[in-house]
């Protein structure tokens, strides 16, 4: 019987299609992703995501079948590290621990947002701090996922690269590296 | 694309007007008018094709009228936009009291304002691509005049328009109701799918190329399926066969052996996966009826990742939290009951719904409003 093998926990309609773009090109059945993204749509997927981070996190952990947790949240005008201590924080208000190396979790933190990625993966030079135009459709982001793929399988991102990115990169090699361990 | 729909004296439409986008979620309690919007689409698809009257019990009934008010004219109007030229159909549609019997007053069709095809008094006025007048001629009260003008170099506008609407889909599917005989190809699939093997038929024959995707789908839905194929069985006649492989096993089972979720799946797949070039709008009507919940997410992400492209638009009408929450705030338009009786259409991302909980929770809650 078919059985969910990756939960996706992100903000939006965009980060959704990225995501599972990305691991659709990786070759993971898309029918075995689950979505969970805010549904209230534009402002508050940023706090929707941390809350549920702990949730979904004990999810993880307590299910028996081979299974993933893909987290994104955009970093906005916060630093990376800051949206990590974030969930973190939720962690331990919910009484459970931080993510630890041997989670089959990956936390996806684009700075600024995942807007800024598509851009740099559109061939552009991008500032994280700057604010970039929307896709017209949240699917139009294939070309710039096939890209990352491809950066992804030779181990190099074009630079300069956004440092959000590189830091995604190990953090999805980590969790391939876990599930395959 | 249809941009605007617009409903006058139709139930409880009043004045009703509501805008479309590529994927739009429609949302409302039980009786706020979402089915009732599908009928008039129904029925406006029905008479474009040629193959319904004013006549017919199901075509706008007198039963149909407001019931609040003593008018006797419905007024139905299509905005569609198709290649960048935006289209605006007007059917007013006249009753009369004493034997209870409809007819169209005025039919009209405009491309980016100017004037294609007008049917007023009985008359019908034809006009060209380039607006001159072309041919008059007088028509029957019952029906649409414009569904009986053929295609001509000089009408290229208003053939693509009638092209379009005759393959809007509309969808309640009740997949108990589907035959596995086909003694025919039809090239729309009906309202309930209880045409779908003939439905299916005709694709296979249109669009042979479609069928290995639509294959491939349903093979990671319904466990050991393998492919389908139309048993010959008469001189016209065929079954729909689904074939299935378990262990090394090979085994057959015709379409009314499989289950109704299964049937729902196969219909629902199909209406992505095999409507490219006809299938301009889908609406679907309570697509969650019949599938398992693990289903209804795979199947919806299908669909977004389609719309706009396999498929130029879809509207869904859906009370499941799966379908309300995936599609989010952002695609929903809220079917409103206003306290004089009247639907109002609303979009949710206007309304102040910010909070912890989801979507769905809202509109459970009613909090939406």
């Amino acid at each position: 019987m078919r059985q969910v093998k990756l939960v996706i926990l992100c903000e939006d309609k965009q980060h959704a299609a990225f995501i599972r773009r990305f691991f659709g090109s990786a070759g993971w059945n898309l029918n075995e992703i689950r979505v969970e993204k805010n549904s209230m749509g534009q402002g508050s997927g940023e706090q929707w995501v941390r809350t549920r981070f702990p949730k979904e996190l004990q999810e993880i952990r307590r299910r028996h079948v081979r299974s993933a947790l893909i987290t994104m949240i955009d970093a906005d005008n916060q630093s990376i590290e800051d949206r990590f201590s974030g969930l973190d924080s939720e962690c331990a208000k919910a009484g459970i621990s931080s993510r630890n190396q041997d989670d089959p979790v990956a936390v996806f933190i684009p700075r600024r947002n995942i807007e800024t990625w598509i851009e740099y993966l559109s061939e552009n030079e991008v500032d994280e701090w700057e604010t970039y135009p929307k896709l017209t459709r949240e699917r139009e982001c294939a070309d710039q996922v096939r890209k990352l793929k491809e950066m992804c399988d030779t181990g190099n991102l074009r630079p300069p690269a956004p440092q959000s990115l590189e830091i995604a990169c190990e953090e999805y090699q980590a969790l391939i590296r876990k599930l395959n361990a | 694309m249809i941009k605007k729909i617009f409903i006058d004296n139709f139930r409880c439409f009043s004045n009703f007007e509501l805008h479309l986008d590529e994927l739009t979620l429609l949302i409302g309690s039980n009786g706020s008018g979402k089915s009732s919007v599908l009928d008039v689409i129904y029925a406006t698809r029905r008479l474009l094709s040629g193959s319904a009257k004013l006549t017919d019990p199901d075509i706008f009934p007198y039963e149909t009228l407001t019931r609040w008010q003593n008018r006797k004219i419905q007024i139905f109007e299509f905005e569609v936009l198709i290649e960048n030229t935006l289209f605006n159909y007007r059917l007013e549609v006249e009753h009369e009291e004493k034997n209870r019997k409809a007819r169209v007053k005025s039919e009209t069709l405009s491309a980016q304002g100017y004037p294609l095809f007008e049917f007023k008094r009985g008359d019908v006025q034809l006009f060209r691509d380039n607006s001159s007048k072309g041919p008059k001629f007088s028509a029957e009260w019952s029906e649409s005049a414009l569904a009986r003008v053929p295609s001509r170099d000089d009408n290229i506008q208003l053939t693509r328009f009638l092209e379009y609407m005759r393959n809007v889909f509309v969808c309640g599917l009740y997949p108990m109701g589907f035959l596995a005989e086909s003694k025919t190809e039809d090239s729309i699939l009906y309202r309930d799918g209880s045409n779908f093997s003939s439905w299916y038929r005709h694709v296979v024959q249109e669009r042979q190329e479609l069928v290995p995707e639509f294959n491939n789908s349903i093979k990671d839905l319904i466990n050991g399926f393998v492919s389908i194929r139309l048993e010959r069985i008469g001189l016209e006649t065929r079954v729909f066969i689904l074939i299935f492989e378990h262990e090394g096993q090979r085994y057959e089972l015709n379409l009314s052996e499989i289950s109704d979720g299964q049937r729902a799946l196969l219909a629902l797949y199909a209406l992505i996966n095999l409507t490219l070039g006809q299938g301009n709008t889908i609406f679907f009507d309570e697509p969650d009826n019949y599938i398992s919940l693990k289903e209804i997410q795979p199947w919806l992400t299908t669909l977004s990742d389609a719309c706009g492209s396999l498929v130029p638009q879809a509207v869904i009408c859906s009370h499941h939290p799966e379908i309300i929450d995936y599609l989010s705030v952002d695609n929903a338009i809220l079917l409103k009951i206003e306290e004089s009786g009247l639907i109002t259409p609303k979009r949710v991302e206007l309304i102040n719904v910010d909070g912890g909980l989801k979507f769905s929770e809202i509109v459970a809650r009613g909090w939406e409003l």
